[in-house]
């Protein structure tokens, strides 16, 4: 499928000269090398035609209107994300798109140039959990998200100091829904500086050894059995988080807002247990039904029946998209058992699903393909595997490589949704291109990562049109970097948030400007 | 004319006969902020609580007393367009939660900083607090008050008379003033009494049946009036971010006058959309702003009047002048050798905040029939080394250095 990909690659994509080919996941750096001797060839041709067509296009339009706002991204090595890599490449920008992008462009007169020589040039990164940057959707009816956007937040200008160009910005922030009486996540625990850590952990004996309801005893180390009766089934009311996907676009309100329903996002507790389930079914079967009547009252008003009465609607908008599968369901299932009841719940109903927080989707990793269906990972997340099961429960550091392997399309969020650079830092929003690269340091390719924060969490909102990759036509959020995007030392020079320079290091001073050597 | 003469000195005989007390003042350099501009050597007759009369050639009537101010500049006395108070009953009550079927409802309680209540000052001021605020005797200069508080409400005209207190207020029936955010709740009161609300297609029968039901009431009447452009809002913003949603929110109607309260740093940040908007007047403190994000300091009257962009101060924002100082003029100082033209700046603390009010023609500069607000400098009232001597609201000294 990627050597498909590849070959669509080298033919449409008629402007690049020089396909890095970053995008055979499997092939190391030396493979890169031997496809470059036959790319230049194929291309030259191509280049000749194109040589024709495109400059008189560009002629043309500089033509028409002398003042254009064109800014040109010059010399850089351009990581298209979808496309390769155009090494030394140009990207003209105009009107907030990508109107060109490769080798032998002409930047017409007048042009704005930003000299990217020397520079990676990559798309902005997409954070796919997080919370209060740039906006505070609440979950009150009577709120509307968008009223809430904050373009001089100081977290935005943070966010795209690391490159984040587009956010998810959610009411639960990221926080994991709970599934009942399942494990959550353990944090990692710094023995002797937590305060609030009791004898017993600190003497390495854990509460929590995998089954929530398995105490160990202090002295001999044996679980000691629940013996309280398990409560009834209670349902859980089904509530959305409210969200909104915002540009970084520091200072301006304008183009802020990009999408006000990138998700269904539930609690998990919403659907787990007998009665929960009875109820989403009857929701979903009642969302179907109302637009079944509602196509037949479309149809009667076309046929001009005006007395034809408007069937009341029985749900949310949120539930209609996610039927009409406009929309994924997002939802939080970390064990492998909570994953396929998931999976399995979305086949039944019929609607798209995104997992969240997916630490064993390592396990599952072939049920996650067969539905089609993509996670959002920490690669650095941990969970303590189940007593007994330690081959197929709890966190993996090998779970990148697997998803690569299995075809598992993956996008990555840091461990803190929230920019926070209180407490030990590295793990907040502002360490998204680091959580991606120890995607790398599981197994997963560089590519892997980097479509992981790029284009992939661009696809799971319906946005691939918009965001995620270098692509014409997309909207022109793009990062100057002075190294390779995955690397701990790499810093935003510059930052274009739809078209506009939003951010610059040495005058935004988010970071500290100094000359990488 | 000649009858309009004779009818006025009639008027005149007549309030002789009660006994007004006339002063002149003479030998006196006069800021007149009006067309005559400065005028040295000038007389200013003062009778009763209004000026007779402005200039050098001015006939001294006969009962005048007469005041040598030879040394003195008069400059009008300051007008404060936006001059909070805090009032009791509207300081924010803890409210309580509610979750039903999933949903959380708010009941009771008063939003933290900004409330949707509508509050009409004079009908919510206690007299025992106008008598005791020390506000409203506290800056040296100001003359005339536009009262408003936290939230939501209409202004009231104030007088700053600190031996009278009690007959302060002037009228109830000031502008509406409202603090906004960056929130559905508090632009939907703007957008909502102004129909400037985006999706109209969604509700059209209920918003039309509240429209007109709600027409009828006071607070309707007010909003129907700023909708119109005849008179201004008073809208205090709490960050850059509010500004944007308020002037966004605003695009839809370039008729409604707005004069609105903000700070130098958020004022800096959205310059670019605030030049654009018609119609708008800026409050701001006078003095110099740190710029956001930095150190550097920045002069944001001088830049808005290079953008000629109408603003007015108001020196209750002032928190760094001392209560009491006979130097209030000091900050104002500042903006002035760091680039803001002295006649903008005067002007921008007299007449500009009594046009905002509509008080043009009573208030705001030394001019004849204008109100006796008058601040008397021994100097040039923006020199480092001048004091205050004396201060006249409404034609009663009310301060003496």
């Amino acid at each position: 499928m990627k050597a498909n990909r590849i070959n669509q690659l080298v033919c449409s994509f008629v402007l690049v000269a020089f396909c890095a080919a970053p995008a055979l996941a499997q092939s190391p750096p030396k493979g890169d090398q031997e496809k470059k001797k036959p790319a230049p060839a194929k291309k030259a041709d191509e280049k000749k035609t194109e040589a024709k067509k495109k400059p008189d296009a560009k002629k043309k339009a500089p033509a028409k209107k002398k003042k254009s706002n064109v800014i040109a991204i010059v010399g850089g090595d351009v990581m298209t994300v979808t496309n390769g890599t155009v090494r030394k490449g140009t990207i003209l920008v105009e009107d907030g798109k990508i109107t060109a992008v490769g080798q032998d462009i002409e930047v017409p007169e007048g042009a704005k140039v930003i000299d990217a020589e020397g520079h990676t040039v990559t798309p902005g990164f997409v954070s796919i959990s997080t919370s209060n940057v740039g906006a505070r959707p609440s979950a009150s009816a009577s709120s509307k998200p968008e009223d809430s956007l904050d373009p001089f937040d100081p977290n935005v200008r943070m966010a795209l100091g690391v490159g984040i160009t587009t956010a998810y910005v959610s009411s639960r922030g990221g926080g994991g829904g709970g599934f009942g009486r399942s494990p959550a996540a353990t944090e990692e625990k710094f023995l002797g500086l937590d305060a609030e850590l009791t004898e017993a952990e600190r003497l390495g004996f854990n509460e929590d050894l995998g089954n929530p309801d398995t105490a160990v005893c202090a002295c001999c180390g044996l679980p000691i059995l629940s013996r309280a009766p398990e409560a009834r089934p209670k349902p859980s009311p089904m509530s959305e988080a409210a969200h909104v996907v915002v540009k970084m676009s520091v200072g301006s309100l304008d183009g802020m807002l990009l999408s006000k329903s990138a998700f269904f996002e539930v609690n998990a507790g919403s659907l787990t247990g007998r009665l929960n389930r009875h109820k989403w079914r009857q929701t979903i079967a009642a969302a179907r039904l109302y637009m079944k009547e509602l196509a037949e009252h479309e149809a009667k008003v076309k046929a001009g029946d005006k007395k034809a009465k408007a069937p009341k609607k029985p749900v949310s908008d949120g539930i209609l998209k996610l039927v009409k599968r406009e929309v994924a369901m997002r939802v939080a299932a970390q064990s492998a058992e909570q994953i396929r009841s998931m999976i399995k719940l979305a086949e039944e109903l019929d609607y798209r699903l995104v997992i969240d927080q997916a630490i064993e989707g390592w396990v599952v990793a072939d049920d996650l393909v067969t539905a089609k269906t993509p996670i959002i990972y920490t690669p650095r997340k941990l969970r303590n595997p189940t007593l007994g099961k330690e081959e197929t429960t709890g966190s993996y550091i090998g779970a990148p490589g697997i998803f690569e392997d299995a075809g598992v399309e993956f996008s990555v969020s840091p461990m803190g949704s929230a920019i926070s650079l209180m407490g030990l830092a590295g793990r907040d929003l502002t360490s998204l291109p680091l959580e991606a690269a120890f995607a790398v340091r599981g197994g997963a390719s560089e590519k892997t990562a980097l479509d992981a924060i790029t284009i992939v969490p661009a696809r799971m909102m319906g946005l691939e049109d918009r965001i995620g990759s270098i692509e014409v036509g997309k909207d022109a959020d793009i990062l100057l970097l002075n190294g390779n995007p995955l690397d701990y030392r790499t810093y935003v020079e510059t930052a274009l948030v739809n078209g506009r320079v939003a951010y610059n290091r040495s005058k935004d001073k988010v970071f500290p400007v100094f000359e990488r050597n | 004319m000649r009858n309009l003469i004779a009818f006025s000195l009639c008027l005149a005989c007549s309030t002789i006969a009660v006994g007004e007390e006339v002063t002149a003042y003479t030998n006196a350099t006069v800021e007149t902020i009006g067309k005559a501009g400065q005028i040295e050597n000038a007389t200013v007759v003062v009778r009763g609580d209004k000026i007779e009369a402005v200039g050098k050639d001015v006939t001294i009537p006969n009962n005048a007393k007469i005041v040598d101010v030879s040394g003195h500049t008069l400059m009008p006395g300051v007008v404060d367009p936006y001059f909070p108070i805090s009032m009791t009953g509207n300081a924010p009550s803890a409210g309580r939660t509610i979750t039903i079927g999933g949903r959380t409802f708010r009941i009771g309680g008063g939003r933290p900083t900004v409330s949707t209540t509508f509050t009409r000052i004079v009908d919510n001021l206690d007299p025992l607090v106008l008598k005791s605020s020390q506000k409203l005797q506290s800056r040296v200069g100001v003359g005339f008050a536009n009262l408003v508080t936290r939230g939501y409400g209409q202004a009231a005209h104030a007088r700053i008379t600190p031996d009278d207190v009690e007959n302060a207020i002037l009228s109830g029936d000031g502008y509406i003033y409202a603090a906004v955010t960056n929130s559905t709740w508090s632009l939907d009161l703007l957008r909502k009494n102004l129909g400037l609300n985006e999706d109209k297609s969604k509700k059209p029968t209920t918003t039309r049946a509240k429209t007109s039901s709600s027409n009828k009431s006071p607070t309707a009447k007010l909003w129907a009036e700023v909708k119109d452009g005849k008179k201004p809002v008073l809208i205090n913003v709490n960050s850059a971010a509010a500004i944007l949603h308020v002037l966004k929110a605003l695009e839809k109607n370039d008729k409604i006058k707005v004069a609105m309260v903000a700070t130098g740093p958020h004022i800096y940040d959205t310059m670019d959309e605030i030049k654009k908007r018609k119609n708008l007047t800026m409050i701001v403190r006078a003095g110099l702003d740190t710029a956001p994000r930095s150190r550097d300091r920045i002069n944001v009257p001088k830049m808005l009047a290079d953008e000629k962009v109408n603003f007015a101060f108001s020196m209750s924002l002032n928190t760094d002048i001392p209560a009491m100082t006979d130097t209030p003029m000091f900050p104002l100082a500042m903006l002035v050798k760091t680039g803001l033209k002295r006649d903008k700046a005067l002007s921008a603390l007299t007449l500009e905040p009594a046009k905002i009010l509509g008080l043009e023609k009573t208030l705001g500069s030394i001019e004849k029939g204008k109100k006796a607000n008058i601040i008397f400098v021994d100097g040039d009232p923006l020199d480092m080394s001048t004091r205050v001597q004396k201060v006249l609201v409404e034609g009663k000294t009310v301060y003496e250095g």
